[in-house]
């Protein structure tokens, strides 16, 4: 490795520990590692610009808008209120509602981002209001992010496709079973965790309630179906969604609900602009960074230590596991996957692993860093929505993780959860 | 010993693919003290971004349709008119001739340094209700195409209505049916698993989509005259090993789709080339000596 | 006083790109209709809102700095306490100004190539659109300074 391979690593890790903002640290270790290499800072500006240069990036603005529009406004409180008469009388229910909605966007969009930003900018407010601890709520809606690109439709699988002419569609078909078992667990686990912290309960069921709840949410019941029914029928894309769903929250709150005046549109606005402006350098910055590890060429020789130290099929699903841990640690799943299928698909063929099995594997574990530190996409949503620090999300967000893990160790020891439905295609 | 970074956007058995590895075998014969390091599959950036790094001399060489190119380099939007390239001999005639010197010579002005072209073929409409045999089978379709006038307008004049939206959406979309079709050559088709959500494909042949080996300046005038020489006449053989490539793996491809459940639908190409004639007029005054001077090279 | 200018100079710049975000919010809405319901796209719409996109994240970092929304790794925050504190946070300032330069000098030459592109479908000179880099950074680094200066001065009511 180059001099300057392991200043972008160092420097980026020093700054980080310090404190200095995510995004300033990895522009710093970005610009030194450039500098030490000869070559021009020209990169940082270039990269910063050209990764928001997507309109499947502004998924995630219009979802914290349509997401403000329902907290400030009532629809918001009136859709949990719903969900909270059928499944608040279980200890923890709307943790389990929190990630089940999660899954049900997955399978509309590909995008971890958007599913983080659309369902934390609808539950986050409703569901701190209900006492749910602000740092636990904020780590569900980071976990429940990662299913995006697990549950089809998915960029990731996509782009794996692309690099390993794949099908598309067996690889969307195996991440089903993995992404509903790990969205299963968790709720095992939400349930547990009310359980333990005497989380609130809403008395007992009862449908005079479900009725009364679901008659004044029915306008705002209406939203979710709006927008999964409108990309299901493809009607528009999930990022056109998010604008529809902002003109549908903004005309019944302004004239049916009557609960968000004109005059609070243009502080809601400008403070949405505020946060994306916030996040979304630090996506860009990251991805300044991830093109840099591949510029140098680090991905490529952790590969190489990979292929020396694995004799056999056993060894090489945990060491090539393990590096695509740490390299979703640090850089975006989609780059690593572009970088690192045409390596380790046609090895993992060698060493005779069912390529549908391990391209499964692959995009899961790449797809858990999303919400792993100290580059955590869908965390830094979700905190962008909560305000709560990142250390204090990262502990509660572990034991999450640890599952996450599990459910990834079980691709590879059970390559039926990952290849069943995929054979029937 | 110099090693030059090479990037493009398609896959690993991509033509471009093929020229780069060409072009390192060659290099090693030719001019050894210089190698290439590829990365394919867009690893650093989409062509628009990779352009602009070779004019900043971050990247040092790309290979990239010259759709995007025409961005930079505008004498070479008049080859995105549709059904202006006729058919292989024509866009032989026209790239590697004077014309297609011109558009490298051209380059320079950019800031870049021209080196060959290639191609990945002709492009062809994927989609999937019901057989798309003439013009009005067309008739107000949701087509995605690239971010390029000539082709919006193309299928406009054609009587679709033409959608400007990334890749990984166009997919989804396909799918989903927020849109209706698609449009690329075979091997990017292939490559990309557009038989994954696309039941036909129209033989519709309405765009040659040619490829361009780029240098930047600065690695260029890095080396001597002698070796200038020696570089470009690689770069020339490689693209051409390429392009022979192209041609031979297109019938591959395509019977692979076939063998995927995809039907090839013919289509009556002279309706299309007569339907597509008010689009020339609407560039007559941009481009009018240049439409000219092509169509007097199809045979 | 200067404080006082700069503020009033974010305040715009945060309605500017509020507007913005609403713009854009409008122009998707317009295109879906435009298309499902017209059975016509625009084709330049989603390169104006891309653009307005990028424009509003670079001109709009400095107003999260300022307001110490950032996401940052909050560790030392554990082990050091007082005077110790305020000069690790000093140290992050400093390295903030830094990597602020460093971007800062790189957008110059990004502007110098931008000269000879045009976008695709605008047809807009890029380099216009690379501007947004010198006016943020700059902007970035005027508030940079000033959490320095406030630091120093341990006043944290500013
Ligand atoms: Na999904
Ligand atoms: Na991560």
């Amino acid at each position: 490795m180059s001099l300057a391979a392991i200043a972008l690593i160092v420097v980026m890790l020093v700054c980080m520990i310090i404190g200095v903002p995510i995004s300033w640290s990895l522009i710093l270790a970005s610009g030194a590692s450039l500098l030490l290499d000869g070559s021009a800072l020209s990169i940082i500006p270039q990269r910063l610009f050209t990764s928001m240069d997507a309109f499947t990036m502004l998924a995630v603005p219009l979802f914290l808008v349509a997401g403000d529009i329902m907290a400030q406004g009532s629809i918001s409180r009136r859709m949990v209120n719903f969900a909270d008469s059928i499944f608040g009388t279980i200890r923890g229910g709307l943790s389990v509602v929190l990630l089940v909605s999660c899954a049900i966007f997955a399978a509309l969009t590909g995008s971890a981002l958007a599913t983080t930003a659309a369902i934390g900018a609808i539950m986050y407010p409703a569901m701190t209001e209900r006492k749910y601890p602000k740092d636990y709520t904020t780590a569900l809606l980071a976990i429940g992010g990662t299913l995006g690109p697990i549950i089809p439709p998915s960029i990731v699988f996509i782009f794996y496709a692309q690099s390993s002419n794949l099908s598309v569609m067996k690889l969307f078909m195996s991440g089903i079973i993995p992404g509903i078992l790990c969205c299963a667990l968790w709720s095992v686990y939400a349930i547990f965790v009310a359980k333990k912290e005497k989380l609130p309960k809403e008395g007992n069921f009862s449908w005079k309630k479900v009725g009364i709840a679901f008659k004044e949410s029915f306008l705002a019941l209406l939203m979710p179906v709006i927008i999964l029914g409108g990309i299901y029928l493809g009607i528009f894309t999930a990022t056109e969604a998010a604008a529809v769903a902002v003109v549908y929250g903004l005309c019944i709150s302004l004239f049916v609900y009557r609960d968000i005046k004109v005059r609070d549109l243009l502080p809601m606005f400008k403070n949405t602009a505020k946060t994306t402006a916030n996040l979304m350098i630090l996506i860009a910055a990251a991805n300044v960074f991830g093109y840099l590890v591949a510029y140098f060429g680090i991905t490529t020789s952790l590969t190489a230590l990979v292929t020396k130290l694995a004799p056999n099929a056993v060894l090489f699903m945990v060491f090539s596991g393990l590096l695509l841990i740490l390299c979703g640690m640090f850089m975006e799943a989609t780059a690593v996957v572009v970088i690192l299928c045409p390596i380790l698909h046609p090895m993992a063929m060698s060493y005779g692993i069912d390529p549908v099995m391990y391209a499964c594997f692959m995009v899961f574990l790449l797809c858990m860093g999303i919400a792993t530190p100290p580059f955590a996409p869908s965390m830094f949503v979700a905190c962008g929505i909560s305000k709560e620090p990142i250390t204090k999300v990262t502990k509660r967000i572990l034991p999450m993780l640890a599952i996450q893990l599990i459910v990834g160790i079980l691709i590879a020891v059970v390559p039926f959860l990952s290849t069943f439905l995929p054979s029937l295609v | 010993e110099t090693t030059l970074r090479l990037g493009s956007v398609n896959g690993t058995d991509s033509p471009n693919q093929v020229a780069a590895e060409k072009l390192n075998e060659l290099l090693s014969e030719k001019l050894p003290e210089y190698s290439i390091d590829i990365f394919p599959s867009g690893q650093l950036g989409g062509e628009r971004d990779m352009i602009e790094s070779v004019q900043m001399g971050t990247l040092d060489m790309v290979i990239t349709a010259t759709t995007p190119l025409a961005n930079f380099v505008p004498s070479l939007n008049v080859g995105e008119l549709l059904y202006l390239i006729q058919d292989y001999d024509h866009a032989d005639a026209v790239y590697e001739g004077e014309i297609g010197q011109q558009w490298l010579e051209d380059c320079s002005n950019a800031g870049m340094k021209g080196l060959a072209f290639t191609e990945v073929g002709f492009r062809q409409l994927c989609y999937n209700n019901k057989p798309i045999e003439t013009l009005a089978d067309l008739s107000g379709m949701k087509l995605r195409v690239m971010e390029n006038d000539m082709h919006v307008n193309g299928w406009k004049t054609l009587g679709c209505d033409a959608v400007t939206m990334g890749w990984a959406d166009a997919y989804a979309g396909v799918q989903q049916g927020t849109i209706d079709a698609v449009e690329v050559p075979y091997s990017l088709a292939y490559a990309n698993s557009v038989y994954d959500v696309c039941k036909y494909i129209s033989e519709t042949n309405h765009i040659y989509t040619a490829q361009c080996m780029l240098i930047s300046d600065a690695a260029w005038n890095g080396m001597s005259e002698e070796d200038q020489a020696v570089f470009q006449e690689c770069a020339t053989e490689a693209c051409a090993y390429a392009k022979k490539y192209a041609r031979e793996s297109t019938e591959d491809f395509k019977n692979k789709m076939v063998e995927k459940g995809v039907t090839i639908v013919e289509v009556d190409l002279d309706e299309f080339r007569e339907a597509i004639k008010p689009l020339y007029d609407q560039y007559q005054a941009e481009y009018g000596e240049q439409i000219a001077a092509i169509q007097a090279l199809a045979k | 006083m200067f404080g006082k200018v700069l503020d009033k100079i974010q305040n715009i710049i945060n309605t500017i790109t509020g507007i913005m975000l609403f713009t854009m919010v409008c122009i998707v809405f317009v295109q879906v209709i435009m298309r499902y319901l017209m059975g016509h796209s625009i084709s330049w719409s989603e390169e104006l809102t891309r653009y307005m996109f990028v424009w509003m994240i670079y001109a709009g970092v400095n107003l999260g700095i300022k307001s110490g929304i950032q996401i940052k790794i909050d560790v030392v925050d554990m082990i050091f306490k007082g005077n110790a504190i305020k000069t690790v946070r000093i140290l992050e300032h400093i390295l903030t100004i830094v990597a602020i330069l460093f971007a800062a000098y790189g957008s110059i030459m990004l502007i110098k190539v931008g000269f000879r592109a045009t976008s695709p479908s605008l047809h807009v000179p890029m380099w216009i659109m690379y501007l947004v880099f010198p006016v943020g950074f700059l902007l970035d680094l005027v508030e940079t300074i000033r959490r320095i200066v406030i630091e120093m001065k341990g006043d944290e009511g500013v």
